[in-house]
């Protein structure tokens, strides 16, 4: 199965003139794990989700600790978030790999778990953003393409 | 000895260590390939004698990995961050109380445990509790990094160049406990106090109200993540550190006694998939480079070249024993303040061997050992290159927006290192003239 057959066909993206904030608005409102980032052309230039921001604002050393449940609630994410909530969203992007529409369904879900991404942007051959593709319309697509083979076998006999 | 052949040795050695010094390539990939070519061209000229096998000291190997082992499990467990908030309880939110209780926590977990695994455990819990205390985490960095190197002094097991000498020289966990801890925990307080009185006044907290209530909203007992490992780990180092001091009466090498340790800590883990998780921690590259050091340093043992040494360092001092001792210390200081000690300290247990050799009257006491052991634990407080808790605590803080640099770290670095070492002679003093 390939890419074109399956991914959606939506454009919300986020653009580098953007705050961090504007694109916690705009993943939430559009209940989005991730979204692409784009230049003024649509250009794919980044990647933006709840994992990229969450990641730059739990600080280095609470990371490397092996729990964090003896902590009392003194406001570290509220602190760091209120560092960066205005500045520009690039400050929260992360690079993404990208799927093209010939690109077959095993690559498209080979990348996501690779680089533990839930949206890949798919793009064209100039890298301008056409829509994305998720794990979950990939199975779907496929769980409807074994259904429809059947349908058709029975439909011969 | 073929000349030509000792003139090879020397030059990879050489090359090795000016590689070493540079840091351009990984110093385990630097000595394993300098022991390879060294073993090659030994082969060229004596054949295939196997020689080298005879160089390594497996016994250190073995100390060394079955330590590891049990500090793996340790650190899983969670037990380090459990300390460090029982600590920071203690201390009931008072800066001051809190330096002087990590600084001394640390000190004597390093004393027991590697040093890179103390400070990689604790760095992270230090920066947390500074940033509640807003606070500047600086003297709690450095003071990290000096108490453990200091720590590690202590025993036998406590830092890389003492279980070198330990098994090179055959000195026993006693031995060690009887020279060198009394001594270090003097350092340790010492230094301590220095480091307050050189960052006295950033201990003050900006906002002293609420900081109880913060300090109390801590749950140690969370910390601890797995309390089966935890308890497993611990009978095991208690165990383990009985059958050292009682090592050298029944008749049994720490390495042995550790590698039991380290067993049967793993056996006890019972999950495969954390016994897979410890070994793996286990530094391999750092034995590797150990393995490669000691062939390397084996072989231009061979060639008489250390002994040479050893007999130039007589000339210079003049035979004087006070004279040797402070040469030692002062210059494996020196040296391993810009060198990894491990293959300085490597180097020079078979000089040391030699000079002793000579003159056995030179080393009453063992005070020539201690005046190595010494000289190349504390020397790495000296630059922020000097030991491998230098690098990790400055790579965590860099990682967290704090520069450690070359330059901030010689300020209070080179004035403790100095200050220590000049009460640690003191002390070599009256050992040699005892």
């Amino acid at each position: 199965m390939l890419v074109k057959d399956i991914y959606i066909r939506d454009l919300t993206a986020i653009t580098d003139d953007m705050t961090v904030r504007e694109a916690i608005e705009i993943l939430y409102t559009h209940r989005l794990p991730g979204v692409p980032l784009v230049d003024e052309d649509f250009r794919v230039i980044g990647y933006v989700s709840g994992s990229s921001i969450s990641d730059v604002i739990i600080p280095d050393y609470v990371k490397r600790l092996v729990s964090t449940s003896y902590f009392p609630d003194i406001g570290i994410l509220a602190k760091e978030l209120a560092s960066i909530m205005d500045s520009p969203v690039s400050e929260v992007k992360k690079w993404t790999p990208v799927v093209e529409e010939e690109d077959t369904d095993l690559t498209a879900l080979k990348l996501m778990l690779e680089h533990h991404r839930n949206v890949l942007p798919v793009v064209d051959e100039e890298n301008r953003l056409r829509g994305v593709i998720t794990k979950e319309a990939i199975l779907s697509a496929i769980v409807h393409m074994i259904d429809n083979e059947k349908n058709q076998e029975e439909e011969e006999k | 000895m073929h000349i030509t052949f000792t003139v090879a040795v020397i030059a990879l050695f050489a090359l090795v260590y000016v590689f070493l010094m540079t840091d351009i390539r990984h110093r385990t990939a630097v000595a394993m390939l300098g022991a390879a070519a060294t073993i090659f061209v030994a082969e060229v000229f004596y054949g295939n004698t196997e020689d080298f096998w005879s160089f390594i000291d497996f016994e250190t190997l073995a100390l060394l990995m079955g330590m590891m082992i049990i500090v793996g499990i340790l650190a899983h467990s969670g037990f380090f961050e459990y300390l460090g908030v029982r600590t920071l309880q203690l201390s009931k939110g008072d800066p001051v109380k809190f330096f002087f209780g990590m600084f001394f926590l640390t000190a004597f977990t390093s004393a027991f445990l590697d040093n890179v695994t103390t400070v990689l455990l604790m760095t992270p819990l230090v920066l947390y509790v500074t940033a509640i205390l807003e606070i500047d985490p600086m003297p709690f960095l450095l003071g990290e990094i000096m108490a453990s190197n200091i720590g590690g002094t202590a025993t036998l097991i406590g830092d890389p160049p003492n279980i070198m000498i330990g098994t090179g020289a055959g000195l026993s966990f006693i031995q060690f406990i009887k020279y060198e801890t009394p001594i270090s925990i003097l350092n340790v307080i010492m230094a301590a106090f220095f480091i307050y009185f050189i960052f006295k006044d950033k201990f003050t907290l900006k906002h002293p109200d609420g900081v109880e209530e913060k300090i109390k909203g801590f749950e140690p007992d969370k910390a601890i993540k797995n309390r089966y490992l935890m308890r497993a780990g611990l009978a095991i180092l208690l165990f383990v550190i009985v059958l050292f001091f009682v090592s050298d009466i029944i008749g049994v090498s720490e390495a042995v006694v550790a590698l039991l340790g380290g067993s049967l800590a793993l056996f006890l883990v019972i999950d495969h998939e954390t016994v897979e998780k410890v070994v793996m921690q286990v530094e391999w590259t750092t034995l590797l480079f150990f393995m490669s050091l000691f062939i390397i340093v084996g072989y231009l043992d061979s060639t008489g070249v250390l002994d040479m040494v050893a007999q130039w360092m007589v000339k210079v001092s003049g035979g004087d024993k006070v004279v040797l001792v402070m040469v030692i210390l002062w210059g494996s200081a020196v040296i391993s303040a810009f060198v990894d000690n491990i293959p300085f300290t490597a180097t020079m247990i078979p000089v040391i061997s030699s000079l002793i050799a000579r003159d056995p009257s030179l080393n009453t006491h063992n005070v020539l050992w201690w005046a190595l052991s010494m000289g190349a634990c504390l020397g790495g407080n000296g630059t922020v290159i000097g030991a491998s808790a230098n690098v990790v605590v400055s790579g965590i803080a860099k990682k967290n927006g704090i520069d450690i640099n070359f330059k901030n770290y010689a300020k209070v670095g080179a004035p403790v290192t100095i200050f220590i070492l000049i009460i640690s002679s003191v002390y070599l003093y009256f050992l040699a003239t005892l």
